[in-house]
C-alpha cells in the first residue's frame, strides 16, 4: 500500500511537470507592452485589465503601460516620436482614419503576415491601404447613433419632425431640460445628414466633392435646426451634449458608440442607466435615414515593435479579438459590437447591441485614405460658419470646396 | 499593473523612475563643473575659472534648450519634411525615399515661398492659405496679430496704470485690493482659459447669465467670428493687467514725494503733474514693460488655442496659433518644414519689431549710458 503511494505520488509528480513544462513552453517571455489609446479612459481600464488577464497564462510577469490619448494628440505624438526616431508604443489603439496618416507617414508594420484576417470579415477593408493590412479591429461601429434618457422620452422619435415635436414637449414640460443636444459644429457629426440626402465626399471619379447638392441641403438643415426650429442649444460641443446627458439635462443626443460603457455605468451617468435607448437617426424628409461613418478602433503595430515584444503584441490582440470570453468583456462588455463573426451572433440579444448594430448596417464605411483629413478641415469653417448664421448653405459648400482644392493640391 | 490616474501609487512610481535622473543630473553636474574648474584653473590657469564654471551649466542650458532647437528649427525649414516624405527623415519609417537631397536652398525658398504664395506651376496665383480658409493668409493673420497685440497693450497699460495710481493712494484695505488684483497673474493662465471658456458659453456661462439678469439677450460668443475675438482679448487683458500694475506701482511708489510738493507749491494741478512727473519718472519702466508685453501678446497661444482654437471659421486666429494649428492642430497636414519656415518669419518680424522699437524708444538707453 505504501509502496503503491509512493508511486502513484511519483507519477503524478512526473504528470504535473510535464503539464507545467509544456505550459511554460506556451507561455510567452515576460515583456512589457506600451500602448497608447484613443479609445477613451473608461474603455481603457478595461482594455488593461483584460491584458492583466491575458498575461497571467500567456505572458506570466508581463506588464503593461497604457496611455491615454485624445485622437488628436496621438496623431501629433505618433508622428513627433516617429519623426524622433525613438519613443513610438508597441501598440496604437485608435480610430481608422488615423492608420491611413501613419501608414502615409511609414510607421506602420503591415499585418497582412501577423494576423488572421479573414478573421475579422466586418471592417477589415477600414484598415487597408494599398492592399496591405494595417490595423486588426477591437471592434466594429465607431459609429453615431440617436441616444435617448427614456425617463424623459417615452417614444423613440422616428423623423425629424417627430424628434422636434419630441423636443420642444420635453422642453415645455421641464424648463430645465434640454429636448435635444449634440456636436455642433463638428464635421463627424455633420456628415450623416450629408450621407442622408444623397451626398458622399468622393465622386466615382475619385476626386472630393464637397460641393454638391447634398452637401447644401445637409448645411441648410442643420441650420434650420438651429435657428429655424431652434431645437438645439446656441453652443453645444461634444462635452456639452455628453456631460449634460449623463446627468439628465438633455433628453436625446447624437453620440457614438465608444460612449455607451460610460452611459450603462450608473455611477458615472446616474441620470442613464437602465433608461438608455439607442435608435437609428430618424427619417429625413426624403425618407431616408442620415448615415453615419462606420469603422470602428483598430490596433495597429508601429515598425519600431519588435522582439518579444512584436509576439506579446500581436498574441495579446489576436486573444483580445478573437477569444469569445475576451471579445464578451472587452467589446460587447463595453457596449460595442464585435469585429468578429462567431460573436456578434449572440451580442444580437442585447437591446443596446441590437440597436447599435441595425445603425451599423445603415452607415457608411469610413476608407483609410489619408486625403480624408482634406474633407474634414475643409468643412469644418465652413460649418462653423453656417452654424453661427454667417455663411449660407451654398456659400459653405462652394467655400468647402475650394478649401479642400487647396489641401488636396498642398 | 493596474490602470489609475493620479494616486499615491501613481506618485511613487513616477518619482522613483524621475529621482534617479534627477539626482544623476545632479551629481554629473557638480563632478563636471569640478574638473572644468580644475581644467581652466590648473590646465588654462585663468584667473576667471570660477566664473567661468558657474556660468557653465546656464551655458549649456541655453545651447541644448535654446540654440539647439532654433539651430535645428531653421534646418527644417531647408526641408522637405511633411508626412509623405517622413520614410526619408525618420530613421524608423518604412517606405522609398524619393527625394534626391534631404536639405537645400531650393527646399528653403519654396518653404518660405509657401508662406505668402499660392503658387502653382512657378505661377503665383494669390495669397496662399496658411490653414483652409481665405481668412488665414498671411497679410489678413498679421493685421488681426497688429489688432489683438495693439488692443492687449493699450488696455494692460491704461487699465494697469490706472490701478497703480489707484493703488498708490492712501485707500484702505489696499493689501487686499492688491492681492485680489493679482490673482489673475497667479494662475496658471491655461487654467483661466478654461475657466473664462466656461464662462462665455453660451447658455451656462456666467457672462451671458449676468446679461440675462439684466433683461438682456443670450450671446454666442464663440459662435460669432468677432464676438470671439472680443472674447479672447478680454480674457488676455484680464490676464494681463497685473503684470503692469505691479511693475508701474514699483515705479510710482519710487518717486520721490518731493517732485509732486515742489510742483503743487509752483501751482501745478494733478493733470500736471501726472503728464511732467508722473509718466516721465515711469518712462524707464514703461519702454521695457510695453516691449515685452508685445512680445508676448504677438506670441501668445493659449489663450486664443483654448478659448475659441482660432474659430470660429479661422478668424480668430492670429500667426502663432495659426502657425501651430498648420503644424500640429486639427487641420495640420504635418508640412514641418514648411512650418519650420513659418515660425522663422513672424521670428524676424517680432526680431525687427523690438530693434526698431528699442531703439526709437531709448528703451535700453540707461543701460547702455552706464
Amino acid at each position: 500500500m505504501k509502496r503503491t503511494l509512493v508511486v502513484a505520488l511519483l507519477l503524478l509528480t512526473v504528470v504535473l511537470g510535464a503539464v507545467s513544462s509544456v505550459g511554460a513552453q506556451d507561455a510567452l517571455p515576460a515583456f512589457n507592452l506600451v500602448v497608447w489609446s484613443s479609445d477613451g479612459e473608461s474603455n481603457d481600464v478595461v482594455l488593461v485589465e483584460q491584458f492583466n488577464v491575458w498575461a497571467e497564462t500567456a505572458a506570466p510577469g508581463s506588464t503593461i503601460e497604457l496611455v491615454s490619448k485624445e485622437t488628436e494628440a496621438l496623431r501629433n505624438d505618433i508622428l513627433t516620436a516617429g519623426l524622433a526616431g525613438s519613443g513610438l508604443p508597441d501598440l496604437i489603439l485608435g480610430p481608422n482614419d488615423a492608420i491611413g496618416v501613419f501608414e502615409d507617414a511609414g510607421l506602420l508594420q503591415p499585418l497582412d503576415e501577423l494576423f488572421d484576417i479573414s478573421l475579422y470579415p466586418f471592417n477589415i477593408g477600414a484598415a487597408q491601404v494599398g492592399g496591405m493590412t494595417y490595423g486588426v479591429p477591437t471592434n466594429a461601429g465607431n459609429h453615431l447613433m440617436l441616444m435617448v434618457n427614456t425617463s424623459l422620452v417615452s417614444e423613440i422619435p422616428q423623423t425629424w419632425e417627430e424628434l422636434i415635436a419630441t423636443a420642444r414637449a420635453v422642453e415645455e414640460a421641464n424648463p430645465e431640460i434640454q429636448g435635444f443636444a449634440y456636436n455642433l459644429n463638428e464635421p463627424f457629426w455633420f456628415l450623416p445628414f450629408v450621407h442622408g440626402f444623397g451626398g458622399s465626399t468622393y465622386a466615382e471619379d475619385g476626386s472630393m466633392v464637397l460641393d454638391g447638392e447634398a452637401w447644401v441641403s445637409a448645411y441648410q438643415f442643420v441650420h434650420d435646426l438651429k435657428f429655424v426650429e431652434e431645437v438645439v442649444p446656441q453652443e453645444c460641443d461634444y462635452a456639452c451634449a455628453n456631460d449634460l446627458f449623463k446627468e439628465g439635462s438633455v433628453a436625446m443626443i447624437l453620440n457614438g458608440d465608444w460612449a455607451l460603457s460610460e452611459y450603462l455605468d450608473v455611477e458615472k451617468s446616474p441620470a442613464l442607466g437602465e433608461n438608455l435607448a439607442v435608435a437609428a437617426w430618424p427619417t429625413l424628409a426624403n425618407g431616408a435615414h442620415p448615415m453615419p461613418f462606420t469603422a470602428g478602433k483598430f490596433i495597429s503595430i508601429p515598425t519600431t515593435t519588435a522582439d518579444a515584444q512584436l509576439a506579446g503584441a500581436v498574441a495579446f490582440t489576436t486573444w483580445l479579438t478573437t477569444d469569445a470570453a475576451a471579445v464578451e468583456t472587452y467589446s460587447i462588455g463595453t457596449g460595442r459590437l464585435p469585429a468578429i463573426t462567431a460573436v456578434a451572433v449572440d451580442a444580437m440579444t442585447d437591446p443596446i447591441l441590437a440597436a447599435s448594430n441595425a445603425v451599423l448596417a445603415t452607415g457608411v464605411g469610413m476608407p483609410a485614405d489619408p486625403t480624408l483629413r482634406c474633407m474634414w478641415d475643409s468643412v469644418r469653417p465652413s460649418l462653423e460658419g453656417v452654424m453661427s448664421d454667417s455663411m449660407t448653405a451654398e456659400d459653405a459648400a462652394m467655400e468647402s470646396q475650394i478649401a479642400a482644392e487647396a489641401c488636396l493640391e498642398g | 499593473m493596474e490602470f489609475s490616474g493620479l494616486d499615491l501609487n501613481t506618485v511613487i512610481q513616477t518619482l522613483t523612475k524621475i529621482l534617479p535622473i534627477l539626482v544623476g543630473v545632479l551629481v554629473g553636474s557638480l563632478a563636471l563643473q569640478f574638473v572644468l574648474y580644475q581644467f581652466l584653473h590648473k590646465v588654462v590657469k585663468t584667473k576667471h575659472a570660477l566664473p567661468y564654471t558657474l556660468l557653465a551649466p546656464a551655458a549649456i542650458a541655453i545651447v541644448a534648450f535654446l540654440l539647439y532647437p532654433l539651430g535645428y528649427n531653421t534646418l527644417l525649414a531647408f526641408s522637405e519634411l511633411k508626412r509623405s516624405t517622413f520614410p526619408c527623415y525618420s530613421p524608423v519609417a518604412i517606405g522609398e525615399c524619393e527625394l534626391t537631397h534631404l536639405y537645400g536652398l531650393d527646399y528653403g525658398f519654396a518653404n518660405f515661398r509657401d508662406v505668402f504664395f499660392r503658387v502653382r506651376d512657378g505661377e503665383i496665383l494669390g495669397w496662399g492659405r496658411l490653414l483652409r480658409t481665405a481668412d488665414s493668409t498671411f497679410p489678413v493673420l498679421l493685421q488681426r496679430t497688429a489688432l489683438w497685440t495693439g488692443l492687449n497693450v493699450i488696455f494692460h497699460f491704461t487699465i494697469g496704470l490706472g490701478l497703480a495710481l489707484l493703488m498708490n493712494q492712501k485707500i484702505r484695505f489696499k493689501g487686499i485690493y492688491r492681492s485680489l488684483i493679482v490673482l489673475p497673474w497667479a494662475i496658471p493662465s491655461v487654467i483661466t482659459a478654461l475657466t473664462w471658456k466656461q464662462e462665455f458659453h453660451a447658455q451656462y456661462g456666467f457672462v451671458n447669465v449676468m446679461i440675462s439678469s439684466f433683461g438682456g439677450q443670450p450671446i454666442s460668443w464663440l459662435d460669432d467670428p468677432v464676438l470671439a475675438f472680443v472674447a479672447v482679448v478680454f480674457v488676455n487683458v484680464w490676464l494681463g493687467v497685473p503684470f503692469y500694475m505691479v511693475m508701474l506701482l514699483g515705479g510710482l511708489q519710487s518717486i520721490p514725494a518731493d517732485f509732486y510738493e515742489a510742483a503743487h507749491i509752483d501751482g501745478a494741478n494733478a493733470r500736471q503733474s501726472f503728464w511732467t512727473i508722473t509718466l516721465p519718472m515711469l518712462r524707464p519702466i514703461i519702454i521695457p514693460a510695453v516691449t515685452l508685453d508685445v512680445i508676448w501678446t504677438f506670441n501668445k497661444l493659449d489663450i486664443i488655442f483654448i478659448i475659441s482654437g482660432g474659430g470660429p471659421q479661422e478668424k480668430t486666429n492670429i500667426l502663432v496659433s495659426a502657425l501651430f494649428n498648420a503644424a500640429f492642430g486639427p487641420a495640420a497636414t504635418q508640412q514641418l518644414g514648411f512650418a519650420a519656415a513659418f515660425s522663422i518669419v513672424i521670428f524676424f518680424i517680432l526680431f525687427i519689431f523690438a530693434v526698431i522699437w528699442i531703439t526709437s524708444s531709448g528703451g535700453l538707453k540707461e543701460i547702455y549710458d552706464r
